[in-house]
């Protein structure tokens, strides 16, 4: 897996972000350097929520801070809106920030305790300027998240739960009226029956706002439940690419099967699978050559060390699911270039 | 809360391994008295796994460290009685309980790399409690060592006893904190969210290795999470707590199938799954768990409960039993005509005895059906 190309990419009109080539570097010292993120390439249309997932130290995190250029990537083109953000100096490139607007995972540690709710909310209106009407829309927008501005908006973060906590972030998050709001683990560090209200919070937002997002979380399920599309990564590069509901009936890459099957279910009538994904993930100091994910897939093969594959379409309507495996679990629409073609037959599709 | 008198699913008449009964864990704090543990009594048969679900502030770690005499804190007070094997546990001094951890009773914890001495080698404080309990000399248990650490599913044993937790990724470090746990063979396993830091195929990796190895040693095990999903293929029977207290227990697929507590049924209404459509509106639990100072009388869950009646608000219900050792702590259940009955009521009068709204559309979203009655249940 892990593948690179730009496959994932659709031809759209109505493409919000795009994210082209994505290369994040992080200096080692010694002149050595580590790639975090490696040739990502994905688009969200707009109105639609595309749902990043992966283990930890796959490059989640730093793929969100890179579209949001905070810092800005070592490589790769990120437009939005139709705007390449690379082009823009530093000061075009902040008056574009309230467009697009990020959540985090610890949402206590993401408030100032010293400052007031209203003030936390207030505070993007105030750095641009927009005095007028101000409270109210502060006001509107606690409401809307279910946060009460009358009994709430003077007390400070640390009188807050960790749901509550959230809600304020996504209030401030929203007062500027982005165009895309990136999530970053949203959800992770609440206890269910709070993150049930957090995502359906989000859903509902995300009509009455028009918000794109790009939704990130390790948890299987919750991003099946939010997004309209999915991208797995692992170690850096994607895997896999495609509309949620297809990519979780018939995962084509591997590493999408293997996470799928490792998620317990929680009802005690689905059997626990028997087989399981061995070793670690290895470190991206040395990734493996050809497919990152080929250490720890059952399917590897030769080519799998020799060729890195390329995301290429799993249907036949093209770009909608891709896939970069060179035996992928679902037949691949176009042939195998030379050398695979022989391995594919006998694979079949997971029901 | 009674002591279940014959174990589901395992030979009745043997005495339990472990038998705790009442069992009450406060912690002074300048704010008040919390109860963290108020009045627990559960037992646990050799080779059973009991599953303890509850979300954070439940109680459920804290119950785990009172049973294993591990609440060190000097306002924290436990009383009650916890019996292993026979022995009673409570007020039992630290030197004394150094002769019941690792080998009666041990514990695995949350996060390997706290747990670990990050400046010893993993083979020493493996063999460390080797040495002092079993009085090995030092290549035999050094031997035994590298026999636990493979065991336990680690590549070259023979080289990672002389690895720093350090150098060992989070799901080896916990293979080794599991080894440790192993050494002296306790009778008695607690996992405190044992993979609640590690991603989700090295959890299924730890999950199997802790099946696998109470498999083969005959071993009880308490199996803390707050995913219900951790606990559903891999428990015996299951107990979900909710303010310090056990709101109900059962054997794992009748608390599944026949669930009758109202917190129990939202919390699997709530939780998103794989099997379920694309953007389906998620059932909530309103507001949030109680602050533990000063709870006041009645059902604690019940300000957040669609089924909370006056009397929910003066009396504190107690667990009883439903059939089949499943034994729930309301007065209202889910799925029994006094429960329908009471949501109906709520349901007429738009909110709840505290106010909280009940219409359709907090109830009708996404989630599994609720039970219909007892009789469809199979056990």
């Amino acid at each position: 897996m892990a593948g690179s190309g730009t496959a994932a990419l659709r031809r759209r009109d109505d493409i919000v972000l795009s994210v082209e080539n994505l290369v994040v570097e992080f200096p080692l010292g010694r002149g050595g350097r580590v790639q975090a993120v490696s040739d990502v390439s994905f688009d969200v249309a707009r109105g639609e929520t595309l749902g990043l997932v992966g283990e930890s130290g796959c490059g989640k995190s730093t793929t969100a801070r890179a579209v949001m250029h905070a810092p800005r990537p070592t490589a790769g083109a990120v437009t939005l809106a139709g705007r390449d953000l690379g082009a823009l100096g530093d000061e075009a490139l902040r008056r574009l920030r309230p467009e697009m607007q990020m959540i985090f995972q610890d949402p206590i540690s993401s408030l100032n305790p010293r400052r007031r709710v209203l003030d936390i909310v207030a505070e993007g209106l105030s750095i641009w300027g927009r005095r007028d009407g101000a409270a109210d829309r502060v006001a509107a927008l606690l409401r809307d998240v279910g946060i009460d501005p009358e009994s709430a908006g003077r007390r400070r973060p640390h009188e807050f739960s960790g749901g509550q906590c959230q809600r304020i972030c996504i209030a401030r998050a929203l007062v500027l009226d982005p165009t895309v709001l990136i999530c970053d683990e949203p959800v992770s560090a609440l206890d269910v029956s709070v993150q049930a209200q957090i995502l359906n919070l989000l859903e509902d937002l995300k009509a009455s706002h028009q918000l794109t997002m790009l939704f990130i979380a390790h948890d299987l399920a919750v991003v099946k439940h939010i997004s309209d599309r999915v991208a797995v990564m692992y170690l850096g590069k994607l895997c896999e690419v495609g509309p949620a509901g297809a990519l979780y009936a018939a995962p084509a890459h591997p590493y999408t099967a293997a996470l799928l099957d490792a998620v317990p279910e929680p009802d005690p009538d689905v059997p626990v699978s028997p087989e399981s994904l061995a070793g670690d993930l290895p470190s991206p100091l040395a990734p493996p050559s050809g497919c990152r994910f080929r250490t720890r897939c059952p399917r590897a093969e030769e080519r799998c060390a020799a060729e890195e594959p390329q995301l290429r379409p799993v249907t036949v309507d093209g770009a909608d699911h891709v896939v970069a495996c060179h035996f992928p679990l679902v037949e691949a629409a176009t042939p195998v270039t030379v050398g695979g073609a022989g391995h594919v037959p006998g694979r079949g599709a997971r029901a | 809360m009674t002591i279940d008198t014959a174990p589901a699913g395992s030979s009745a008449g043997r005495p339990p391994l472990l038998a705790v009964d009442d069992l009450r864990t406060t912690f002074d704090t300048p704010r008040g008295t919390v109860v963290a543990v108020d009045g627990v009594s559960l037992h646990l048969t050799e080779g059973e796994t009991l599953g303890i679900v509850g979300e954070s502030g439940s109680g459920k770690t804290v119950l785990a460290r009172s049973v294993l005499g591990l609440v060190t804190s000097r306002s924290a007070l436990t009383t009650g009685s916890v019996r292993l094997q026979g022995r009673e546990l409570v007020g039992l001094g630290a030197r004394a309980m150094r002769d019941v951890w690792g080998v009666q009773a041990a514990m695995v914890f949350q996060d390997p790399m706290t747990a670990l001495n990050g400046t010893m080698r993993v083979g020493r404080q493996i063999t460390e409690s080797l040495r002092y309990h079993l009085d090995m000399g030092r290549s035999e248990a050094r031997d035994t060592a590298v026999a636990l650490l493979r065991s336990v599913g680690i590549p070259e044993p023979e080289a990672r006893i002389r690895a720093y937790p350090h150098q060992l990724s989070g799901g080896m470090r916990q293979r080794v904190t599991i080894a440790i746990a192993l050494a002296c063979g306790p009778r008695l396993l607690v996992a405190d969210e044992p993979t609640t830091a590690l991603d989700v195929t090295i959890q299924k990796q730890i999950l199997d290795l802790l099946g696998h190895q109470t498999r083969e040693r005959a071993m009880s095990m308490i199996l803390i999470t707050h995913d219900l999903g951790v606990v559903a293929g891999r428990t015996d029977r299951i107990a979900v707590m909710y303010a310090g207290r056990v709101v109900e227990r059962g054997p794992t697929r009748t608390l599944f199938r026949a669930r009758r507590h109202h917190y129990t049924d939202g919390m699997l209404r709530c939780i998103p799954r794989l099997a379920q459509p694309g953007h389906a509106r998620l059932s909530v639990i309103p507001g949030r768990p109680p602050d533990l100072v000063d709870l006041p009388a009645g059902c604690p869950f019940a300000p957040r409960c669609r089924a909370a009646r006056p009397r929910c608000l003066v009396e504190t219900p107690t667990l009883v039993e439903a059939g089949g050792h499943h034994e729930h702590a309301c007065f209202f259940p889910v799925g029994t005509p006094e429960g329908d009955d009471a949501l109906a009521r709520n349901r007429a009068a738009g909110a709840t005895v505290t106010g909280l709204p009940v219409d359709a559309e907090t109830e009708d979203a996404a989630g599994p059906p609720r039970p219909a009655d007892a009789s469809e249940v199979a056990v």
